[in-house]
């Protein structure tokens, strides 16, 4: 027999009233499972009509509504029980309207699942009040296309702190797999705000508002990855983008649930490694993706498999990938290779769910060289990462608390570099240990939800090769608080967090070339506020202030020698001081019915920002260039917007603009590597389960450099795509091509060191087909 | 079926453990800190090149062979030190290997000493590098020869 799943991200109010008990506690376990919890709180909203009595009976009457077309579902089949009393449900299917139908409801809380082949399962709890008829519609979210939002009611109107929530990019469905990319960061990089730190194709990271290492965090179902991509541009971050359902870029009161950094952000994904939902069907996918610039290939297969009492889910994907071709010629050195599988297996009951999960992840690749900042062979690089994680949430529903959320996770992150003689040039191994611990509470007075954790990292850090870095150790331990507050038309969001970091290296040398090497502890108070205001129901303003820390890296920290890969002479600092940084941001948002509008400002400025910065001066034993990592005052400041129109009932059109500054606070000169002003233009038409998309993607010349950094040409590229659906049966097959850079021109990335010799990939056309199956 | 708890627990330690490692790290190479190089005849330095820069032109007539050379090396306060040569090798590149060549004794090969034998007339240069485990520890930068 079926029992709900715990991933109901709803949010559900009376009309005209307060949240009803049982909605605030799917919100509560939504912000709990979901990796970045609130995020995306979707809009799940109920309409009563009390007027109607029935003689002794409630009944719940609904219609089941595919999320992405709008069109009803029939035969989905409806299991209705009390909660946590299964054995009195019912069950029903769908009308080919797509209606349904309950009566002789008694009053309380009732558990609604609808499941339908090809879609995701979709759980609601529904309160009931003595006589009382109940309307819902459920949009069933297809799996190809896993979208947030599980119910509407008839009279739309939004959550007050959606806007907020918006400070959260979400790339999912189509659109995640129109801009579907080899790479996450290639996947990211037409959002808004977000640029491509690159050193060829496979090593690429996010940069955020032109912040990047480990400012910007990559998460996995909420869980920091544990790899070398936030220290190096030669280094690839260990996500495959192709397997997961969705993409999350979090910024906000939220980061400080996991990092003390507030002024970057958290890249999300979310793949529900550890079952979450359990269903009686075999479910699952399998895709196949290729692109031209490359002759890279993908296949790619996951399936959830119910095996009583536990759910056990299964990924796997391979990628390989040539040398990439541009307008210029071929980039040598450059394929890539992958590997990347997982296990994952949960018990899920009434009250919660306890499960593990294993993955693996293996990549092959090329650095370029032959160009200032590489190796003048090139380099080569296989790295790996073993991951064991462990997960359990409890309903407590105690008179505060509403539940327990457990995470403990081990990486192991192995790295070698090889020179073109085949010898090891540099190596590093990582063995990370973190755990967490979360507890959401009831709401009570203005509160409507919040959460308190604590957090600890252990991070063992083993340097070998012709690399001259000691190896450390790092711990670091954590508390935080996040609420969520409503006060009439004002919103607010809170955060704060506690950071307590030690870094010990191995051997402690007073007298270092470098500075004294010693221990190292930090220590920090982290805090963020979003104040929220409703002018109008379609009008929301508001404004967000940080107070942001960053400790510094054990690499920032005692990095002394030779980095073949980057070609540079890498010079850590041992006295370097806490990264802190104060943000102000601004945003309006505007929302007609067929037309949207966000606007954010934002200055961040940044005391001891550190960074590596080209020093002129040689290291005369390797004549590398020495990069001597510094702390600066640096500020930031910037504006985006987003617009997006919805012209016709099919034809939307939809802009993007970004720009970001970056200066040193003490000369005015530009700080280095920050993205150039960009922008995208382009329009969509949707044409039954056709939808046809082009766009014009735009970045200005980018000549405020620091010294040594060379300046970039802007460009222009115009790119396209195209994207259909067959539905059969028990199975969805989904068509997407997209080609880039269609006129085939060169243009650089300026956060890319590869733009020395050659430009970004020529024309590349991109082909992806999943099919997803429910048996 | 009935759930058990230890059981499962029992299963999560039992893939913690399968899933150890026990691959070492490359152990951290010894280096030299040069910053130049110094040619020796009877203890006394007769060309060197520090921080890339030579303090003079090596030269060699055509078909004549030059006295050997030992090979120190210049620390950070320009100090001479010896390479220490058990697991470090002598190594040089000549950009047109038609007019010089280095020669080594049989028995010297990838030592610390060296002659240099003139071949055609012209002018070249030569860089010279310690190397350990594959790579270069240190490289003299650029030194011109001419051939007389």
């Amino acid at each position: 027999m079926s029992s709900p799943r715990f991933t109901v991200h709803s949010f559900m109010r009376r009309t005209g009233g307060h949240l009803l008990p049982s909605a605030f506690m799917a919100l509560c376990l939504a912000a709990l499972i979901a990796s970045a919890p609130s995020s995306i709180i979707p809009a799940l909203m109920a309409q009563q009509r009390g007027g109607k009595s029935l003689a002794e009976n409630s009944s719940l009457r609904g219609m089941v509504l595919d999320g992405e077309s709008g069109q009803p579902v029939s035969d989905a089949y409806l299991f209705l029980h009390p909660r946590g009393r299964q054995q009195d449900g019912r069950a029903l299917s769908t009308d080919g309207d797509g209606d349904f139908f309950f009566d002789r409801l008694t009053p309380g809380s009732w558990v609604l699942n609808v499941n339908r082949a090809g879609y995701r399962v979709q759980v609601i709890e529904v309160l009931l009040h003595g006589n009382e008829e109940r309307d819902v519609i459920v949009y069933m979210q297809p799996r190809a296309y896993e979208t947030g939002p599980v119910i509407v009611t008839g009279t739309h109107t939004h959550s007050r702190m959606e806007p907020s929530d918006e400070l959260a990019a979400v790339l999912r469905g189509r659109e995640l797999e129109k801009e579907l990319g080899s790479t996450l960061a290639a996947t990211l990089k037409n959002e808004t705000g977000i640029a491509m730190r690159a050193m060829g194709p496979a090593p690429a990271r996010p940069v955020i508002r032109g912040l990047g290492g480990d400012r910007v965090v990559m998460s996995e179902d909420g869980s920091k990855t544990t790899d070398l991509s936030a220290t190096s541009p030669d280094h690839a971050v260990t996500i495959e983008p192709f397997a997961v359902e969705r993409i999350e870029v979090l910024r906000g009161p939220m980061v400080l649930t996991s990092s003390p950094s507030t002024l970057g952000g958290i890249v999300n994904v979310v793949r529900h490694e550890i079952p979450q939902d359990r269903h009686r069907n075999i479910l699952g996918a399998v895709g196949v993706y290729g692109e031209t610039a490359n002759e890279g290939m993908l296949a790619s297969a996951y399936t959830e498999i119910p095996l009583e009492p536990v759910m056990l889910r299964a990924e796997a994907s391979g990628r390989r990938a040539s040398d990439m071709r541009t307008p210029e010629g071929r980039l040598a050195n450059s394929s890539s290779r992958s590997l990347d599988y997982s296990a994952g297996l949960s018990r899920i009951h009434d009250n919660g769910f306890l499960g593990t999960s294993y993955r693996h992840y293996a990549l092959e690749y090329g650095i370029p060289g032959g160009f200032v900042g590489a190796h003048p062979d090139g380099v080569d690089i296989e790295l790996e990462r073993r991951q064991i994680n462990f997960r359990s949430m409890q309903v407590l529903d105690t008179w505060l608390l509403h539940d327990l959320r457990l995470n403990v996770n081990r990486a192991y992150y192995r790295h070698k570099e090889y020179e073109a003689s085949g010898a090891i040039g540099s190596e590093f191994r990582i063995v990370n240990w973190a755990g967490e611990l979360r507890a959401t509470h009831h709401s009570f007075g203005p509160v409507t939800e919040g959460m308190i954790g604590v957090d600890v990292e252990h991070r063992d850090f083993n340097v070998g090769g012709f690399v001259f870095t000691t190896p450390s150790t790092s711990t670091t331990a954590a508390a935080y608080l996040f609420e969520r507050l409503r006060f009439d038309r004002f919103s607010v969001e809170a955060a704060m967090r506690y950071t307590w970091n030690r870094v010990t290296p191995l051997r402690e040398n007073p007298a270092a070339r470098i500075g004294s090497i010693r221990e190292r502890r930090f220590d920090a108070l982290s805090a963020s506020a979003t104040l929220l205001y409703e002018l109008t129901d379609i009008v929301h303003v508001g404004a967000n202030v940080s107070r942001s820390n960053r400790m510094p890296t054990i690499e920032e920290l005692y990095s002394e020698g030779p980095h073949l890969a980057a070609y540079s002479y890498e010079v850590g600092n041992p006295d370097l001081d806490l990264e802190r940084g104060y943000g102000v941001e601004v945003f309006l948002r505007h929302r007609f019915t067929s037309l949207s509008v966000n606007v954010n400002l934002f200055r961040n400025e940044i005391s001891s920002f550190i960074i590596p910065r080209n020093t002129g001066v040689i290291n005369y034993a390797t004549f590398l260039p020495i990069h001597a990592t510094e702390g600066v005052g640096g500020l930031l400041s910037g504006a985006e917007m987003q617009v997006e129109w919805n012209m016709a009932a099919a034809f939307q059109l939809h802009a993007s603009f970004t720009y970001t500054q970056g200066t040193f606070l003490d000369s005015g000169a530009p700080l280095p590597q920050i993205p150039p002003m960009k922008g995208n233009l382009g329009f969509s038409w949707q044409l039954a389960a056709l939808r046809l998309g082009a766009e014009v993607s735009a970045a200005a010349r980018q000549d405020r450099v620091d010294q040594f950094e060379e300046p970039t040409a802007g460009y222009a590229i115009l790119n396209s795509s195209a994207q259909y659906s067959i539905t059969s049966g028990s199975q969805i097959h989904h068509f997407s091509l997209g080609v880039e850079n269609i006129l085939d021109q060169p243009y650089r990335n300026h956060l890319s060191r590869v733009k020395l010799i050659l430009p970004e990939a020529g024309i590349n056309a991109r082909l992806t087909y999943k099919l997803f199956f429910d048996l | 079926m009935r759930y058990s708890p230890i059981a499962f627990l029992a299963f999560i330690l039992l893939f913690t453990a399968a899933c150890s490692e026990d691959d070492p790290v490359t152990p951290q190479y010894e280096h030299d800190d040069a910053i130049g190089m110094a040619l020796l005849r009877n203890d006394v330095v007769v060309a060197s090149i520090l921080r890339g820069e030579p303090s003079d032109t090596l030269s060699v007539g055509v078909g004549m062979t030059t006295e050997d050379y030992d090979v120190r090396f210049y620390d950070d306060d320009e100090n001479l030190f010896e390479a220490h040569d058990d697991d470090k090798i002598f190594s040089w590149e000549i950009a047109d290997p038609s007019i010089v060549e280095v020669v080594q004794n049989a028995d010297k090969t990838g030592k610390f000493e060296f002659r240099l034998e003139g071949r055609t007339a012209g002018t070249t240069t030569i860089e010279f590098f310690i190397m350990h485990e594959g790579h270069a520890d240190f490289r003299t930068g650029k030194w011109p020869v001419r051939v007389r």
